[in-house]
């Protein structure tokens, strides 16, 4: 188990450097903005983190665009705040080559395309998408009895522990939501699946065990849901997971913050 | 390889290739930038203030100046605030005269409606005086009616007691006329059964005479018809009787009724000497058993009642009497 949370301390502390940069289009004024350098770690959400990249670019537009809200976009993908920063890092992965670091995002002021993200008005828009992931998930694993047992207290710990990156106070909440539900196993694994180079997300009911009693491994559950795809690679949180690896470890030990295992299939 | 030990290794790997390398530059490089915003905001503000030594020229002067613009700028605020002021307490003083004026109406108002009151409580009071007068006038009439009243009641009780006296009285006439109609019936009774022992008594001393006088009687005076009677008697051979059983003097004078008794074997007579006679013919003669006397006038007609216990007479008297058989007393006397 030492082992296990020296893992949960490897995902916690994986952090990825990121290069911001104002679209060309919307400079205003003689002067170039400078590029913006960050660490943001990949269990957070870009919400979160950018307050200083906006404040570093808002002096560079229009004054009267200054006011709208701020969107980022990669490769002409717009980034959607709701998913976790390393799930949409690794979107980009394709067959063994990851994007080049530190990461060339652009940042966008105006033309925010409303028919692929959606609007983040505030902290709070943030705060309750996250904790009704969690319920989710909690719901999948526990029939919702752990989470909606916990105080208000505790859940607010679970958030400020996210805000703050304090991975103690996080993790003496989290704990609990990452117990076996009757036995060894959850009721069901929360799981989110993503083909590389696509932002949409495909969710299925996941069972920790195959039909013949034993430990569901990752290549199993891959073959129950891609047969069609020939051998194929599970990256999450940046690195190919082997097929052996059984799916109930997984989503004790390799979940996101919202409880929630994002398996991006290649 | 174990599937723990190769995740584990990979996450090492990742997180020095990602996190690591680029963690101290840009560590340093934000270090950098908030000190170098740091800066620019320190360099803007010593460029005003180089700014606004070069325009100053002598510092002294233009603290002194500084001082006196500040005083001006106050004494022109007190000056603003006493014209405001002074505004103010001219409000005042229209608003006071407005009010003035106001109390002055309502004080006249107030008089007016005084004056009407007084004049009201004036014709009030004479009304008073007036419905005191009546009052005390009434109240002697009707002292006066109650002496009246007074009066009229002894009067009544007087009267009253009159009344009761009368009436005392009347109930005394009344008795003693009461007794003297009694008196009266008794006499009356006594006459009558005086008059019949005299009858009785002429009647016993004619039989006797009658007795003493007997020369013979023969039978054809026995068979003759009853003298003093009214026309001859029509006989049919066969049915009307042809012979009289008994033959006797009945009356003096005339004989105008007869009849049986429905009961006994006796004969009630009437005649024009004021009599009724009961005579027994049950012994084959005429034996008088008594006479019903009361008839001021001849008596018509005789009728016995159905128990012959009553007999009825009308006389010429315009009158009908009843006696009663038994004891031969006159019971009823109606005239007309």
């Amino acid at each position: 188990m030492a082992n296990d949370t020296e893992i949960l301390h490897y995902l916690w502390n994986g952090k990825l450097a990121v290069c911001f940069q104002l679209d060309e289009q919307e400079i205003h004024g003689i002067q170039n903005p400078e590029p913006f350098y960050l660490m943001v770690p990949r269990m957070s959400y870009f919400p979160l983190v950018c307050d200083k990249v906006k404040k570093h670019f808002v002096k560079h537009v229009d004054p009267e665009k200054q006011e709208m809200e701020m969107w980022l976009e990669f490769k002409n993908v717009p980034l959607k705040w709701n998913y976790p920063i390393g799930v949409l890092y690794d979107l980009f992965t394709t067959d063994d080559k990851q994007v080049d670091l530190p990461w060339k995002i652009t940042v966008h002021f105006d033309n925010f395309p409303e028919d692929q993200l959606l609007r983040c008005s505030c902290r709070e828009a943030i705060e309750s998408n996250f904790m009704s992931s969690m319920k989710e998930a909690d719901m999948l694993k526990h029939r919702s009895q752990v989470f909606s047992t916990m105080q208000r207290h505790q859940h607010n710990q679970l958030w400020t522990g996210l805000l703050n990156d304090k991975f103690d106070q996080f993790w003496s909440e989290n704990k609990k939501l990452m117990e076996p539900f009757e036995g060894s196993y959850f009721k069901h694994i929360p799981v989110h699946f993503y083909r590389s180079g696509s932002s949409i997300m495909t969710q299925t009911l996941v069972k920790p065990v195959s039909e013949d009693g034993n430990q569901m491994t990752l290549g199993e559950l891959m073959k129950l849901n891609y047969p069609s795809v020939d051998n194929p690679k599970v990256f999450t949180h940046g690195i190919c997971i082997p097929h052996e690896t059984p799916v109930q470890w997984m989503s004790e030990h390799m979940s996101y913050l919202d409880n929630f295992l994002h398996l991006v299939v290649i | 390889m174990d599937w723990k030990a190769v995740i584990r290794q990979q996450l090492e790997s990742r997180n020095y290739r990602e996190t690591a390398s680029f963690q101290n530059l840009i560590t340093f490089y934000n270090k950098i930038y908030d000190s170098s915003l740091l800066l620019r905001a320190q360099n803007i503000q010593l460029e005003s203030q180089i700014i606004r030594g070069n325009t100053g020229g002598d510092y002294v002067y233009s603290e002194k100046i500084s001082a006196l613009e500040q005083k001006l700028l106050l004494q022109q605020e007190e000056l603003t605030e006493l014209h405001r002021r002074r505004g103010e307490n001219a409000q005042m003083i229209i608003d006071l005269n407005a009010k003035l004026q106001l109390t002055e109406q309502t004080l006249t108002s107030k008089n007016h409606s005084l004056n009407e009151n007084v004049k009201i409580v004036a014709s009030l009071r004479a009304e008073i005086s007036l419905y005191q007068k009546n009052n005390s006038e009434l109240k002697q009439l009707n002292q006066v009616l109650k002496d009246e009243h007074q009066a009229l009641q002894l009067a009544f009780t007087k009267l009253e007691e009159k009344l009761r006296t009368l009436q005392d009285e009347n109930r005394e006439l009344v008795v003693r006329l009461m007794t003297y109609k009694s008196k009266d019936a008794d006499k009356l009774n006594e006459e009558n059964d005086h008059l019949v022992r005299a009858r009785n008594a002429i009647m016993q001393n004619e039989l006797k005479e009658a007795a003493n006088d007997m020369r013979g009687v023969t039978s054809e005076c026995l068979t003759t018809a009853v003298s003093n009677s009214i026309g001859p008697i029509m006989a049919s051979p066969c049915a009307m009787p042809s012979k009289a059983s008994i033959r006797f003097d009945a009356h003096d004078g005339v004989v105008s009724a007869v009849k049986w008794s429905p009961v006994d074997r006796m004969v009630a007579t009437g005649g024009e000497d004021r009599k009724v006679k009961l005579w027994d013919v049950s012994k084959g003669v005429a034996e008088c058993k008594g006479m019903l006397i009361g008839s001021n006038a001849g008596v018509m007609s005789v009728e016995f009642d159905s128990t012959g216990g009553q007999i009825v007479a009308a006389s010429n008297d315009l009158a009908s009497r009843v006696w009663t058989v038994n004891d031969q007393r006159l019971r009823v006397s109606k005239y007309d």
